[in-house]
């Protein structure tokens, strides 16, 4: 039976795509058909509340004959002045992507004040269909999938920032962000249920999660961490790059010194210390940098600008004051932890009971199994 | 023909098995009985596996707690999302996917091998569970080597229950190993 004036209301495909919400333009009445789909839920809302939803595929007419299935809002709309809005919401879960607009300001321990900026994709879904659109249409008027997402990712980013915070707090500084992005990620997921489930969404799971650090510090992240990978001090890790490039370059400085692709291992160090005083022998014509303009680097005598806070060759802080290492007298940053040429811990540090690893005093877990202390 | 009420015998103490976690399940006899009994036994393993789930979830938020830089939040976010593929693959069957096809002829023999891989899913969802109450324990009491050899176990026993239901038809038809 269909009355005269009824409409039917159905999500169609080109309002449907990318959007986990429709919101009907028009107001249904008693006597409207909807139809709903396997992937679709139709929430019923009027003044600022659902009124009831459907998430089971069929055409609902909204009449008196169907009162057993659609009784609830059947009663509301029969008896009312006010029509009721529409509303679609899709089951399926969206992918969408987060970044931060204003950096975070990350004080660490080695680094000082560093801005970070967090990126990475999460997926949602509708958890609740009331609390969405109570949330969303009710509480905030949004009328669009973008502003929705637009908020969610507003506030994946601050719970990111909360995460950040917590693992500082227990210990995780900058060099230490890109080894912890899965353990963000799960911070960030078990908080996401008592934050999202307020707005009836759910955050099924976040990849690819990336921190941005600003240039300077990233430079000298990444050259500390290969050079701990390699187990090497700088002096070995530039005599190491020195032979890669006589490797690919046969015709330049290295061939003329009459080594040239091929050489053997042994001959490595002979040819490396060759280069190294042709390096330090400056061609005829050029003129060595004024050293009133420059601060040379402790460590590999880099020129770098007046003013700069890290090598711009080999990442090493440029501080002016050092102490020197009780073991073997270099001249180590009072920040250090560890002398970086004899490797000696410059500040108390402790054993971890469990696996050995040696870790700063301050620190409250194991880096290495996360055995409390 | 002593043989086959001894069967009967067997398969009554089966089904009293699944009864045990399925309420109201009646047992596969008849087309319809099977294909309701076996949506039923599929929705209700699916219950239960949302529920340790949430239990994992809630250890999550602890071990957040606890120690936010500890090594174990990666294996249980991984656990956790192998979960969520398993339920998927129990609840898939309700729509699309009908389970144990009606048009699939069953004969005594295979009904009771089906009881039989049912009660051992039964069996193998109860294994999981007690995993899951002895990494409670190490949770509760901080230890992180424990709750890693935990954690290693509830995965290596859902991954066991996965495979299980994974083989299910397949075994029961003969075409599986
Ligand atoms: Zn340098
Ligand atoms: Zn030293
Ligand atoms: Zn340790």
């Amino acid at each position: 039976m269909s009355l005269i004036g009824a409409d039917t209301f159905k999500w169609e495909d080109q309002d449907k795509r990318l959007n986990i919400m429709f919101r009907m333009n028009r107001n249904i009445k008693y006597g409207d058909n909807v139809v709903v789909r396997e992937d679709e839920i139709a929430a019923f809302y009027r003044d600022g509340k659902v009124l009831a939803y459907m998430d089971r595929p069929d055409r609902y007419a909204l009449t008196d004959l169907n009162a057993p299935i659609v009784g609830k809002l059947v009663k509301a709309l029969s008896g009312a002045q006010q029509q009721a809005e529409l509303i679609y919401l899709q089951k399926r879960a969206f992918d969408g992507k987060f970044g931060s607009k204003q950096p975070f300001q990350f004080r660490d321990k080695e680094f000082g004040m560093v801005n970070l900026r967090v990126f990475g994709e999460f997926r949602y879904k509708v958890s609740n269909p009331e609390n969405f659109v109570n949330q969303f249409v009710g509480t905030l008027n949004f009328a669009t999938s973008a502003e929705i997402e637009e908020r969610i990712k507003e506030q994946m980013v601050l719970l990111i920032y909360a995460a950040l915070g917590d693992m500082k707090n227990q210990g995780m500084g900058v060099a230490d962000l890109a080894s912890n992005l899965p353990n963000i990620e799960q911070v960030v997921l078990s908080k996401t249920n008592d934050h999202f489930a307020l707005y009836g969404v759910g955050i099924d799971k976040i990849s690819g999660l990336y921190v941005s650090l600003p240039d300077e510090v990233q430079k000298a992240v990444d050259t500390r961490a290969s050079m701990q990978i390699t187990g090497t001090n700088y002096a070995q890790y530039q005599s190491g790059q020195a032979m890669r490039e006589a490797a690919s370059n046969p015709s330049g400085g290295a061939a003329a010194a009459g080594v040239g692709v091929g050489a053997g291992i042994g001959m490595g160090y002979t040819m490396v210390d060759a280069m190294r005083s042709a390096q330090q022998q400056p061609a005829a014509g050029t003129q060595p940098p004024a050293p009133q303009q420059v601060l040379l680097c402790p460590k590999c005598g880099a020129a770098n600008d007046v003013g700069a806070k890290f090598c711009n060759s080999c990442g090493t802080k440029l501080i002016v004051e050092t102490i020197p290492c009780p073991k073997c007298g270099a001249k180590v940053s009072p920040d250090a932890k560890f002398c970086p040429e004899c490797g000696n811990p410059m500040k108390a540090t402790k054993k971890c009971p469990k696996c050995g690893t040696e870790s700063p005093g301050s620190a409250k877990f194991c880096p290495e199994c996360g055995t409390t202390f | 023909m002593p043989d086959i009420r001894q069967k009967v015998e067997e398969d009554r103490g089966l089904i009293k098995k699944i009864q045990l976690m399925v309420p109201g399940y009646r047992g596969y006899r008849l087309r319809d009985d099977l294909r309701d009994s076996d949506k039923m036994l599929r929705l209700e393993l699916g219950k239960r596996l949302a529920l340790q789930r949430k239990e994992l979830e809630e250890f999550r938020q602890t071990m957040v707690t606890n120690n936010p830089l500890s090594k174990n939040l990666q294996p249980i976010g991984g656990i956790i999302n192998q979960y969520k593929k398993v339920e998927g693959l129990l609840a898939h069957g309700e729509s699309g996917y009908s389970g144990i096809s009606a048009d699939i002829r069953i004969n005594v023999p295979e009904l009771n091998m089906l009881y039989e891989y049912d009660a051992g899913m039964v069996d193998t969802i109860n294994f999981v569970e007690q995993s899951i109450g002895s990494l409670r324990t190490a949770i509760d009491d901080n230890d992180d080597g424990r709750t890693a050899e935990q954690l290693k176990n509830v995965k290596m026993r859902i991954t066991g229950f996965e495979e299980k239901f994974d083989k299910r038809i397949s075994i029961i038809m003969g075409i599986g190993v």
